[in-house]
């Protein structure tokens, strides 16, 4: 090993390494340590060299290592990584936004009031170009042994369906008018007198203040009452029943 | 319970080395300041990847790649303006005093201040003396002839700096007092 040689490796030794019996077991691509730590037995310029780049790496680390660590630190240190471990209120808040979300929204699906299925409608719609025998088999299907109400001709007929009147399901048959372009509508209610106490003239009177007029007809089967409120347009609109 | 467990370790990272990642922080950034908080990323950001942390016995090589990643993120937008250019750095001096003095840590600092980052790593990390050669070519993922030549032109520049009779090894500067 010549002295070139040598001094390349002396520049990659390192300091805790040289201070020991050699040069550092990592420059073995460079070359082997116990040759170089040969040649500065036999070189003593090599030798003068190496101890004066000991001496510098010696002072430089020295001086590099002389770092003063604030007091404390450790103790913040820890004080901050428990406190990461911690979700934060902001990630607490959107837990809890979250859950009050879903059960809001599953509270509404479930509470939503269903759709009231009106069966006048469904059979309407099942029996295009209803009579009034339809409407007497409903009514029968229905529970009210009852014909239907032979008050207004059946061809305006619109709907009919089971109406809730102080809590009580009530059969409702809806007739509409639309001649001359004027819109009539008459509600006919089947009422009983197992269900209901009311005196005739009180009741007409009282319905008769928020309507287009009012009749009040014995089916004269059972105790039903056919009670027909003509609800917009004209009570003329409807041709009458002799009956009536 | 794998939680307390990991509490455990994390804690015993910091006891082990939280004082060379504050020597390293502070010798990288120069600000007491900066070292701290970058120490204390660092083992917030070990904490919560420590599932990648295999072997145990590389956890302070570890935990030196997350604190440089870190300082590097800080400073990506803020390149030093006084770095000196390293190819500009001159050989080893020949003459140094004898004996040789002391070296003020702060006079260090200003002169490792001036070292490019991937000059100024290696060096620090040579002579914390924990780490060869290999350690901080997979640090920094640089090959390892790289490290070495960058080693031997910063420790140039150190002893140029600091140790040559008041002398600056710095061809420009050279050139500028002239």
């Amino acid at each position: 090993m010549d002295c070139s040689h040598a001094r390349l490796l002396l520049l990659f030794s390192r300091p805790a390494e040289s201070s020991g019996s050699g040069l550092g077991t990592e420059m073995d691509g460079l070359g082997s340590p116990s040759y170089l730590q040969g040649h500065l037995d036999q070189c003593g310029e090599c030798r003068e060299l190496a101890r004066k780049d000991k001496a510098v790496d010696d002072v430089l680390g020295r001086a590099m290592r002389q770092v003063t660590v604030p007091t404390g630190m450790a103790s913040r240190i820890l004080d901050r990584l428990e406190h990461a471990r911690r979700p934060s209120p902001w990630t607490w808040l959107s837990i809890a936004a979250a859950v009050l979300l879903t059960a809001g929204l599953s509270l509404t699906w479930y509470l939503q009031p269903l759709p009231y299925l009106d069966g006048g409608a469904v059979f309407l719609a099942a029996h295009h170009g209803t009579s009034a025998e339809i409407v007497t088999n409903w009514l029968a299907a229905q529970g009210c042994a009852v014909d239907a109400p032979q008050v207004i001709d059946y061809a305006y007929l619109d709907s009919f369906r089971m109406a809730s009147v102080q809590g009580r399901r009530v059969p409702e048959l809806v007739f509409v008018n639309q001649a001359h372009g004027t819109i009539s509508v008459a509600h006919v209610y089947i009422i009983s007198r197992r269900e209901f106490r009311w005196d005739d003239a009180e009741l007409i009177q009282a319905v008769s203040a928020g309507s287009r007029g009012v009749d009040l007809i014995d089916a004269k089967q059972g105790d039903f009452w056919f009670l027909v409120i003509y609800s917009l347009g004209s009570r003329e609109s409807f041709p009458r029943q002799p009956s009536t | 319970m794998p939680w307390a467990g990991k509490k455990r370790s994390v804690e015993e990272l910091v006891e082990a080395h939280y004082r060379c990642l504050f020597a390293f922080a502070f010798r990288l950034s120069g600000s007491v300041q900066e070292a701290e908080d970058l120490t204390q990323d660092t083992f917030c950001q070990a904490q919560s990847k420590l599932t990648q942390l295999r072997e145990w016995e590389r956890a302070k090589s570890w935990l030196f790649t997350i604190l440089r990643n870190l300082y590097l993120h800080r400073v990506r937008a803020s390149k030093t303006a006084n770095e000196v250019p390293m190819d500009e750095v001159g050989d080893l001096p020949d003459r140094l005093p004898e004996p040789l003095p002391e070296v003020d840590p702060e006079k260090l600092q200003l002169a490792l201040n001036q070292l490019p980052e991937g000059w100024r790593t290696p060096l620090i990390l040579f002579y914390f003396e924990d780490f060869s050669y290999r350690d901080i070519a997979d640090q920094m993922n640089v090959p390892l002839g790289t490290i070495m030549s960058r080693l031997a032109r910063a420790k140039a520049f150190l002893r140029g700096r600091l140790l040559q009779n008041g002398a600056v090894a710095l061809a420009h500067h050279n050139k500028e007092g002239e």
